[in-house]
């Protein structure tokens, strides 16, 4: 008896076990977390044991998922801690993940860093290649620094504003030797010596500029972008992207980095000899050494009082929300810097006017968007570096970014801010053709610590490392020729979209174009590019690009090739970190065309001739298909018993949370804005729900909005599911005769709707089926594809199943007549 | 019923007008007015939740406003204020002259969410600023008792120190640096007329 309990239990715990993922083998997986957090609390690992396992934590997180991926941690998944800063931890980096490929003798990598972390895996492929297949980015701060170094450049100023008449002078001294273990008394030098007489000629030179040509500027430049432009901020923070050394030791930061501290001090001492000595935050409050001249203990109570108010409201808002990024914002509030974002955000930043398309009378229409000079070129100079050939660029990598709605009103106002500007400008400057970016939004999740809690940015992460290319659809290459195929899509600027060419023996001269239609910016470009992909992997074989027709021709496959992966994306010169919600949700419609025309060189005959005679056939995306011939002997008067079931939006309704309802009925409208003026100021839920043909909710969509008095209108877009464009062809013959076979070929033509991930579908009674009659007269065939589509938004998924039916009459003779 | 339906035909065009989409595209006389000083904080303020109204694009001549509509009037003038080049104000104005800008109304800082005094006794202007008339492109603007006239791309600037013998004009960079030196409160107003412009509002 114990026995057979025993064996129901291994038997269920079997069933229960973690699903591995079938296929080829993956390679191994890193995870590289920040500077800020560890790896417990970044990926949600619960506690590690004496003997090196983890036991997770409950509840959603990405470590749990891969666990029941099937990842295994010391076999295929491993953990880097970067300690120091990403100069110092990137060779750290590179020396492990060297040893984990030797470990698990992988060729390849996958990453997954967050926060800080991407810093670190990109510094490192700066040096050396790592050999990275998959690079997923959660919360980067590729375009800024991050909040550890606010922490520190805060901390920093607050000790060279220290530092006394006595100190400074001694500072002064053209021989005295700085130590940099600590950093301080050659920040401040710095900030003397270079950026105070920097500020000043700015000053004079734009602010306080006595010459009327001056004023031909128009407005008023800010000082960091002035300082973008001089010399001193080319040579010493620009290009000074080395450590510095002290006695051959490398400091702790960059040189660049302590200039870029000793700008703010200069900034800051400036206005404080001028302002006073006012702090802001508690940090000014706790630091104000002179006490007010009255009674001390009254001073000592109001002191008392305002400090205790102060953590209690700080409190009550931790409690109230728990975010993790509101507890970062307060440890920077705590140093007496804002929470909204990283302190070199705040160095370099302006305002440019940015066309983003035009008028009915064809005239620019513009926006208003902040650009980061300094950082935005030294990322393009990072990443050109990086991704020439046999650098450390990965084969693809993609960046998730949170977007928190600014919910948290005005004690932590940089929680929404931070999130949205910091994290989304986490991007490149100009994207390589393989790069994804995904926004996750969420009103309170959607933080620096909540995106690896989270079941979509989850499911992100796992389809990333599960596939690198997820094609759309997937096309087998018969051997006939003439052969073509055209596929309607949408070129996205946020991310690729992969269609993937199987057939082995016909896709050598193989030709692409795609014909892209109007749309997205003005300058925009549509590129086409193409991947070979064989057991070693996969290997670029052409890529193109152009403004509305481009094609890719005369491709050559490596030996041993299996299938081409074909790529196509919208591009645009101007999409950057700071434009990137300008081109979200932004597509270019386009007709991709495949064609093998010539026949084949002579060498390739051969192989083509002992290939199977077969037409072009669509392989539906599902395994469980059924035999490709299957002989329907009719016995009814249909083919197939399947009926047209389709799903499809047809109602919007709106709930705007104060009180007001409105229904939108046009089925066409499956991408909406709504405007609404709000009653009065207040927070309102604002609800949007989409249903279906069959009265069934499809999508519904939530926003969390604070109405101020002065701006009562607020904007509201959301997308719900757009049915897939389907077209059946049913080939075979008109007229037949009873007792013989009837061959029958089932020809759906699919374009993929917005959103969809994946488009799968499966034909009734099969794709290629034969029909016999055994007496004569006029006959319907009917074949049925149901088409199973996935669909993706950033807050949710939907699936939905639509069946359509397409039908063929057939005279059928006796053989006697025919005969 | 008479009575409304003559009433509801007076207000259409004011409803078209109210209606009009948001991209419109104008053409406008534009006044840039920008006042920048020194000593305006009384705190070492250094981020402002300001966000500029409107940004003006050298290349094409075009000036992009933050919000619509496009404030009515023959001129459109654009007022900001900077301390230490920190912006504090950045105002639309829409006049027809003759009307004064009202540039001396005291301002208020909203920064780090929360309010911050502007020193109107820093502020060393010397009157509003009045636009009297304009013919063709030219302004004619009044400005401390005296008349102006500038055409368009023409500036007028002047800079003020206040010291101990009270508020004086200075005319050179040493002049200023001089007052830097001091640690005297400094103020720079500048007009200037950018002519006829494209003003695009989102």
């Amino acid at each position: 008896m114990r026995r057979l309990v025993t064996l129901i239990l291994l038997a269920a715990l079997l069933a229960t076990s973690p699903a591995v993922v079938a296929g080829p083998r993956r390679p191994p997986l890193i995870l590289v977390n920040g500077f800020l957090f560890g790896p417990a609390l970044t990926w949600g690992i619960g506690q590690r044991t004496s003997d090196g396992s983890y036991i997770p934590l409950r509840g959603s997180s990405l470590f749990n998922a891969l666990l029941q991926e099937g990842y295994v941690p010391g076999e295929s998944l491993f953990i880097f801690e970067p300690s120091g800063d990403y100069v110092a931890a990137a060779p750290d980096f590179l020396a492990f993940a060297a040893e984990v490929r030797r470990r698990t003798g992988a060729d390849r990598v996958d990453v997954v860093t967050h926060g800080s972390g991407a810093l670190v895996v990109r510094y490192a492929a700066l040096e050396e290649d790592p050999r990275i297949r998959a690079l997923v980015m959660l919360a980067p701060p590729n375009h800024g620094t991050f909040l550890a170094s606010a922490l520190y450049a805060a901390a920093i100023t607050e000790r060279c504003l220290e530092l006394d008449p006595r100190q400074r002078a001694r500072l002064r001294d053209p021989d005295y030797v700085f130590d940099l273990s600590d950093p301080v008394p050659y920040i401040w030098r710095r900030a003397e010596a270079i950026y105070q007489p920097a500020f000043r000629r700015y000053l004079v030179e734009v602010e306080f500029v006595p010459s009327p040509l001056a004023a031909a500027v128009g407005r008023g430049l800010a000082f960091e972008h002035w300082l973008a432009q001089q010399e001193i901020y080319e040579e010493n923070i620009l290009r000074a992207q080395e450590p510095l050394s002290q006695d051959g030791k490398p400091s702790e930061f960059t040189a660049a980095y302590y200039d870029l501290l000793a700008v703010i001090v200069a900034r800051t001492a400036f206005m404080r000899e001028i302002a006073g000595t006012e702090k802001g935050g508690v940090i000014g409050a706790l630091s104000r050494p002179r006490v007010p001249a009255g009674d001390l203990k009254q001073v000592l109570y109001d002191y008392l009082l305002q400090v205790v108010r102060l953590y209690a409201n700080r409190l009550w808002q931790l409690l109230q929300h728990r975010g993790a990024s509101l507890l970062a914002v307060e440890a920077a509030r705590l140093a007496g810097i804002e929470g909204d974002g990283p302190a070199v955000r705040r160095l370099v930043q302006e305002e440019v006017a940015f066309p983003v398309g035009r008028d009915g009378a064809g005239r620019e229409i513009f926006d208003i968007v902040k650009a980061n000079h300094f950082l935005a070129e030294w990322n393009r100079r990072s990443w050109e570096t990086a991704a020439g050939e046999g650098s450390g660029k990965p084969l693809k990598s993609a960046i998730v970014a949170g977007r928190a709605y600014d919910l948290f009103g005005e004690v932590a106002r940089g929680v929404g801010h931070n999130d949205r500007f910091v994290e989304v400008e986490a991007t490149f400057r100009r994207p390589h053709l393989d790069d994804h970016f995904f926004v996750y939004e969420h009103p309170f999740a959607a933080t620096f610590l909540g995106l690896t809690r989270q079941p979509g940015v989850i499911e992100y992460v796992l389809g990333h490392l599960r596939d690198i290319f997820p094609s759309r659809l997937t096309l087998e290459v018969g051997a006939r020729r003439p052969w073509s195929r055209t596929i309607d899509g949408s070129a996205s600027f946020l991310a690729p979209v992969y269609y993937r060419f199987t057939g082995q023996a016909s896709l050598q001269g193989l030709t692409f174009t795609v014909k892209a239609d109007e749309g997205g910016p003005p300058g925009s470009r549509v590129a086409l590019w193409a991947y070979a992909e064989g057991p070693w992997g996969v290997e670029l074989v052409g890529r193109t690009e152009g403004s509305d027709v481009v094609t890719l021709t005369g491709l050559r496959l490596p030996p041993g090739a299996e299938g081409l992966i074909v790529g196509v994306r919208a591009l645009h010169p101007d999409l950057a970190p700071a434009t990137l919600h300008l081109f979200e949700g932004k597509v270019r419609p386009f007709q991709l065309t495949a064609v093998m025309e010539s026949p084949l060189p002579a060498g390739d005959l051969e192989a083509e001739e002992a290939a199977p005679e077969e037409d072009v056939v669509v392989l539906p995306q599902p395994v469980e298909t059924q035999p490709a011939f299957i002989e329907v002997i009719r016995k009814s008067r249909m083919t197939t018993r399947k009926r047209e079931d389709r799903t499809y939006h047809v109602r919007w309704e709106w709930d705007f949370g104060d009180g007001t309802v409105s229904v939108d009925d046009d089925p066409a409208h499956t991408r909406v804005q709504v405007t609404h003026t709000f009653p009065s100021p207040g927070r309102y839920v604002v609800r949007a729900t989409s249903y279906s043909n069959e009265g069934r909710p499809l999508r519904r969509k939530e926003w969390t909005v604070e109405v101020s008095p002065g701006d009562l209108v607020r904007t509201f877009y959301v997308e719900t599911v757009e049915e897939p464009r389907v077209e059946l062809e049913l080939k075979g013959p008109m007229l037949w005769v009873t007792g013989r076979p009837a061959n029958f070929q089932v020809v759906p033509h699919i374009t993929a709707p917005p959103h969809a991930e994946r488009v799968t579908y499966r034909c009734y009674p099969s794709d290629e089926f034969t029909v016999v009659w055994n007496k004569p007269g006029t006959f319907t065939v009917r074949a049925a594809v149901t088409v199973k589509t996935n669909y993706v938004f950033p807050d949710q998924r939907i699936t939905t199943w639509n069946t359509y039916v397409v039908t063929r009459e057939v005279k059928v003779a006796t053989t006697s007549i025919s005969d | 019923m008479r009575r409304i339906v003559p009433l509801f035909i007076l207000l259409l065009p004011l409803a078209a007008l109210w209606m009009r989409p948001s991209a419109a595209v104008d053409q406008r006389l534009v006044v840039y007015v920008r006042e920048s000083g020194s000593h305006l904080l009384r705190e070492a303020v250094l981020r402002s939740d300001i966000q500029p109204s409107a940004v003006f694009d050298a290349d094409t001549g075009t000036l992009v406003l933050r919000e619509g509509p496009v404030p009515g009037g023959q001129v459109l003038a654009v007022f900001e204020v900077s301390n230490l080049g920190l912006l504090l104000e950045s105002r639309l104005i829409g006049l027809t002259p003759p009307a004064a800008l009202g540039i001396t109304k005291p301002l208020v800082l909203l920064a780090d969410g929360k309010p911050h005094e502007v020193d109107s006794a820093a502020r060393l202007l010397e009157g509003d600023v009045e636009i009297m008339s304009v013919e063709g492109q030219v302004v004619v603007l009044k400005y401390g008792g005296r008349l102006l006239e500038l055409g368009p791309g023409e500036a007028f600037v002047e800079v003020y120190v206040l010291d101990e013998e009270g508020r004086r004009v200075v005319t050179s960079a040493a002049d200023i640096e001089a007052a830097l030196d001091a640690g005297l409160a400094i103020t720079r107003l500048a007009i200037e007329n950018l002519g006829m412009v494209e003003v695009v509002s989102r």
